[in-house]
């Protein structure tokens, strides 16, 4: 009796969608796990991948099945641990314990905090676990939750902790700017997803055309922000890190990357190559050369910087004291309080002056916050100025009754000085008289003699060490003389300068395998052994770190001053051993090489001191003009340099390129099919026939020229074979469908122009729809025509 | 939750080590988020500005049954793609939707209409419009009152039930008075004077030779074929869901009923047991026929007094002028009782039954009495009956 509602059309079903999100999610955990493996700040991380790719997928499956959130909560946790063990098993490594419930327990911890151990096994079940977690969580939030931004977070936080530790960021640009990408389609297909489940639910119809005009848009977005966020340069490009964060210690760090949160120098991975307040010999470097000072010198000549001195020993490590154990400020003039008595032991009695005049870069100057000095610091001043800072010494003695420091291991300063005036003390005597120093050494030099150990096991390496110091100076009768075999060894070609040295394996230090075994090293490898060694056959020594002595300014060549330019490869570690009243002696055990540099040893005597350029302390001196730092721009062409605070133009210009071209093919292909009157349906209709060959005849008419296009695209039945003669699979039945679309555009395209009523509101709605199929297959049919052109050719 | 405080914590977690560190990479990171934010903000801000919502509604009165089609316009003025569009139309029509999602270029216009039809009595808003759109992130979604609503009534469906009435005095029982009653000569009542107004075939010509001056006639009102239409609107008696429920058939078939006397110039009345215990006067007219109508479109079964209660109440007052028409689905035989206390010589009250077991009541059908069969004129109405054939079930049937 009583009449119904009209009722409307029920809405697709979205599984297309749901299908795209799912594949959009799994790229993007792909392309996140992928940065982490090729960041290459651990060994092993292919793992990772299989992980996190697993548990997206797993997340996907079990969202689709829609099975609840306890259900799944309970579930994923047991199958990613299969996964995890399954993928980390074979290389657990073997220890005392044995039994499953002790491999148990060591799953249990190396998921719960393997992220913060050093040990490979573990660390690498850690990530697993957390790749696996990030990748579930992606999964499950953007896929059920249908919450794309909550979805992506996770992995924002990979990314920014892979973009931290990684030593280099060459090959981390690409596959972050892509899981990036891929975050930014995840969170607006998931959006999309979101929005079409509450159009089912509030029974709202989607007109034909939402979706994929929302992912166009959605797509053009995401681009726009990445180009935007790629094309912003960073507000900052220096790591300070390191004044908030206590890291870099020394003891146990892992990592090794850009900024001071990843250890503060090289530890047992990559990382490049710039200096390190302590000496940690590890892992590979990476050369990432980034310009940080240029200094003059008097007479021109090059000079080793010190900045730092590494007197505590801890299991082949070479440590900067913290905090130091004496700490006074800067005196008038700028002057170290260091002991200038003789007696004291603190300077030698045979001692020139060296003045150094030093700009450092202006990134630099913010992380490089201490002083530079060509030798034994006396003074520092920066524009004239005392600057703010202090000295800070190991030593336990304060020294004499003047109150100075009897060692001066690092004088701080305020960070953003960038202009520094330094003094100091070279040595000068000569090995007859280093020879003859005998071993009367001051009381407060037995701390710089001793090797501590830890374990037994520690034990077992020193006594190694010792054993290989004792054989190399055996014959040896005095400290100069043992201390000059030792360099002598070093340098000798039984090793070798490299900058991938070999791992040891985990439990032996770098040094010990250094010196017994691989003998292949860089800086830190051949400083931190001698001195271990100096000090395992009694003769007080520390390493000293700092940067060689740099190349000079070819610019400079005409000058009358050099100008000499220091940059991150330039970083180094030396040895100083001290011998009673000519205190520190530098020693150079690393030796040249094509890789490192030319490292050439000490001379000892005056050979270059400078008529004039010894003399009184604090005397005054010839004014030194300033240099100047190279700017960016200057830096030779093919260069590794990365500008610190530049954008990665490549990768900017690929983008913008990309973008580009998609653009320039979306506007082609809207103008090609989205053409609707007839006049333009005609035009394009003749455009296509051009494409396949056939041209308009006036003598045409719509369906005569449509007849005569559809027999001249390429046929469904044509094969191109490949050059081994095999055939591809067989073509998709596309000609057909493109020929009856044809046949009835030009039908109703006659009728709009010929009949009196024209095209009713459907008919014109059928024949867009027919064109577009006709544009869509064309793509088809013209690729098939190029490659039956070219298998002709 | 769109996500925009986790995301605004991510930035700032991120900005701060990109800061600490400055490395490049992080920055790009918090830069991506932060732009995302930004763009989201703007780009939700912009469209929402720019966008406008045309709607062609019907107003008025309609019936059910009737058909009617809407227009809506969407338009994007400005140069920035819309994502999405959600046109969420208020609409309190049962069985329309007319809520539409879409996505619009810079400065494109989409137009759509929808069709429907009235398929239950009531008074029905047309919108408002609200218009729910935003960035293609997600993180701010707006919503847009964009166009105001309308309201229509709905008349309950009438029916050609042009036979059926009770019987007029005079009338020999079982016997259906046929034809329309303006066919049927006017009985003179009275005479009276003369009216200067009153044409030549009013003069009543013997009284006017007997009283000597002009004398015109007095036509009967014939207020013994007036019409009382019961309708029971007491609480549980109805079967079924709306629309194809006991009650919704009653209030059709008295709509039906009282349309058809007053197209016979009967004058009609309407009382129901409803919560308000409406009673509407009798009268005759277009006016009438709205008053009515306006009334049924609205009813509901909310009373709570027996329809017996008031058909005693208005029955008694109504003795003489005419026939009463009871319609219920009501099992009770109180009404039965009732109805037969107001009876009045010669005229036959009508029973419209609602056999409510045919709309899915449980029970067993409806019996009565065969005195009553004979006392009072019956039609039994079940689910699916053809109304436009106005047949009649006799009590013999029941």
């Amino acid at each position: 009796m009583l009449a119904q509602g009209v009722a409307p059309r029920p809405l697709p079903a979205t599984q297309r969608g749901r299908t795209a999100a799912a594949v959009l999610v799994i790229a993007l955990v792909a392309a996140t796990t992928w940065a982490v493996m090729v960041a290459d700040w651990v060994d092993g991380t292919a793992v990772t991948l299989a992980a996190a790719v697993v548990a997206a997928a797993e997340a996907v499956l079990i969202a689709r099945s829609l099975v609840g959130r306890m259900v799944a909560a309970i579930a994923a946790p047991l199958l990613g641990l299969i996964v995890i063990v399954l993928l980390t098993l074979g290389s657990m490594p073997a220890d005392s314990g044995a039994g499953i419930e002790h491999a148990v327990l060591r799953y249990a911890g190396a998921l719960a905090a393997g992220l913060f151990q050093s040990d490979d096994w573990t660390f690498l079940v850690g990530l697993c676990g957390a790749m696996w977690l990030v990748g579930f969580w992606t999964g499950w939030v953007a896929v059920r939750e249908q919450r794309g931004v909550l979805a992506v977070l996770p992995v924002y936080a990979v990314l920014a902790v892979n973009a931290l530790n990684a030593p280099s960021l060459e090959h981390v640009l690409i596959p972050e700017a892509c899981a990036v990408g891929l975050s930014l389609l995840v969170v607006t297909r998931t959006h999309l997803a979101h929005l079409e489940s509450g159009w089912r639910r509030r029974r709202i119809i989607a007109l034909p055309g939402t979706g994929r005009s929302f992912g166009r848009t959605g797509a053009a977005a995401s681009g726009l922000v990445l180009l935007l966020a790629l094309a912003v340069p960073p507000l900052t490009s220096v790591d300070i890190s390191g004044r908030i964060f206590d890291v870099g210690s020394g003891q146990g760090g892992r990592g090794g990357g850009q900024g001071g949160l990843r250890g503060g120098g090289t530890t047992e991975q990559q990382a490049p190559i710039q200096f390190s307040a302590d000496a940690q010999p590890g892992g590979a470097l990476v050369a990432d050369p980034r310009p940080v000072l240029s200094y003059t010198s008097e007479n021109s000549e090059s000079v080793y910087l010190r900045v730092v001195n590494d007197t505590v020993f801890d299991r082949g490590n070479w440590y900067y004291c913290k905090p130091p154990l004496a700490r006074q400020q800067l005196g008038a003039g700028g002057s170290v309080p260091l002991d200038a008595e003789p007696g004291a032991g603190a300077v030698g009695s045979r001692e020139r002056r060296l003045r150094v005049r030093i700009v450092l870069d202006a990134a630099a100057a913010a992380v490089q916050a201490d002083a530079l000095f060509a030798g034994e610091p006396q003074s520092v001043l920066s524009a004239g100025r005392v600057p703010s800072g202090s000295a800070a010494s190991c030593a336990h003695s304060t020294g004499s009754a003047a109150g100075g420091l009897l060692t001066v291991d690092r004088v701080p300063l305020r960070p953003g000085i960038n202009n520094l005036d330094t003094v100091a003390l070279q040595p000068t005597a000569t090995e007859a008289e280093l020879r003859s120093a005998g071993v009367d050494y001051p009381a407060w030099a037995s701390q710089f003699a001793q090797l501590p150990t830890r374990d037994p096991a520690d034990t077992t390496q020193r006594l190694a060490i010792q054993a290989r110091a004792r054989e190399w100076t055996r014959a040896e009768r005095d400290p100069y003389d043992m201390a000059t075999a030792i360099e002598n060894h070093l340098r000798s070609p039984d090793f070798t300068y490299t900058l991938t040295p070999p791992r040891p394996p985990d439990g032996t230090w770098p040094i010990t395998w250094f010196l017994l075994t691989s003998h292949q090293g860089y800086c830190q490898y051949f400083a931190s052994s001698m001195a271990t060694m100096l000090r395992a056959v009694g003769i007080p020594a520390r390493v000293v770190g700092g940067y060689g002595g740099g190349t000079e300014d070819d610019s400079s060549s005409s000058t009358r001053t050099v100008i000499h330019r220091v940059n991150t490869t330039d970083a180094h570690n030396w040895v100083e051993a001290y011998f009673p009243h000519y205190g520190w002696i530098p020693f150079e055990p690393t030796p040249p090489s094509t890789v490192g540099g030319q490292f050439d040893t000490f001379p000892r005597g005056n050979p270059t001191a400078p008529a004039g350029g010894s003399g009184p302390l604090n005397a005054p001196s010839t004014p030194l003009p300033a240099p100047r730092l190279r700017l960016q721009a200057d830096v030779p062409q093919g260069s590794t340099v990365t500008p610190a605070g530049g954008a990665p133009r490549g990768l900017v210009a690929s983008v913008t390129a990309a973008l580009t071209l998609a653009a320039l093919a979306l506007v082609g292909w809207r103008w090609l099919a989205g053409a609707h009157s007839g006049g333009a349906l005609r035009q394009r209709m003749r455009l296509l026939g051009l494409a396949f060959g056939v041209r308009r005849r006036p003598s045409d008419t719509d369906a005569g020229f449509a007849r005569r296009l559809a027999s001249a695209l390429p046929a469904d039945t044509t094969t191109v074979l490949h050059r081994d003669g095999s055939a591809p699979p067989g073509p998709r039945p596309v000609r057909a469908a493109a020929a009856d679309a044809l046949a009835l555009v030009a039908e109703l395209s006659g009728k709009e122009r010929y009949s009196v009523e024209g095209l009713l509101p459907a008919e014109e709605v059928r024949r867009r729809r027919a064109w577009q199929r006709v544009c869509r297959s064309s793509v088809l049919l013209f690729w098939r025509r190029l490659l039956a052109v070219t298998a002709r050719a | 939750m769109s996500g925009r405080a986790p995301l605004i914590a991510c930035i700032a977690v991120l900005a701060f080590f990109a800061g600490i560190t400055g490395v490049r990479l992080a920055y790009t990171l918090a830069y991506v988020l932060a732009f995302m934010l930004l763009l989201a903000f703007a780009w939700s801000r912009a469209v929402a500005r720019r966008v406008s919502v045309t709607r062609e509604s019907p107003s008025g009165v309609f019936m059910v049954g009737e058909p009617f089609t809407e227009r809506f316009t969407v338009t994007n003025r400005g140069l920035l793609p819309i994502a999405y569009c959600e046109v969420r139309d208020a609409t309190s029509l049962p069985g329309y939707l007319s809520s539409r999602a879409l996505s619009l270029n810079g400065g494109g216009t989409v137009t759509w209409n929808t069709r429907g039809v009235f398929a239950r009595r009531g008074v029905y808003a047309f919108g408002p419009v609200q218009v729910r759109l935003g960035d293609p992130f997600g993180l701010f979604p707006r919503t847009v009152r964009v166009a105001p609503g309308s309201a229509v009534t709905v008349y309950p469906a009438i029916h050609a039930v042009g036979e059926i009435g009770p019987l007029s005095a005079g009338g020999s029982g079982g016997d259906v008075r046929r034809g329309r009653p303006v066919d049927m000569p006017p009985e003179v009542a009275a005479v009276r004077e003369y009216d200067p107004a009153d044409g030549m075939g009013r003069i009543h010509w013997p009284s006017t030779a007997r009283a000597g001056r002009l004398m015109s006639r007095v036509y009967d009102t014939r207020q013994s074929s007036d019409l009382l239409v019961v309708l029971d609107l007491e609480r549980g008696h109805s079967a079924g869901v709306a629309p194809e429920s006991s009650v919704e058939y009653a209030i059709s078939l008295a709509a039906s009923i009282c349309h058809a006397g007053l197209r016979r110039g009967q004058a009609v009345g309407l009382v129901t047991n409803d919560a308000r215990h409406t009673a509407i006067g009798a009268g005759r007219g277009e006016a009438q026929r709205l008053r009515l109508l306006d009334y049924l479109a609205t009813a509901e079964d909310d009373g709570a007094t027996c329809l017996a209660e008031t058909v005693r109440r208005h029955g008694e007052g109504w003795r003489g002028r005419g026939g009463i028409v009871v319609i219920t689905s009501s099992r009770g035989q109180e009404w039965i009782e009732a109805l037969l206390e107001v009876g009045t010589r010669g005229v036959r009250h009508l029973a419209v039954v609602v056999e409510p077991t045919s709309f899915g009541a449980a029970g067993p059908p409806i019996r009565v009495l065969s005195a009553w069969r004979l006392a009072l004129d019956w039609w039994l109405v079940r689910r699916g009956d053809d109304l436009d054939a106005g047949r009649r079930s006799r009590a013999a049937a029941l």
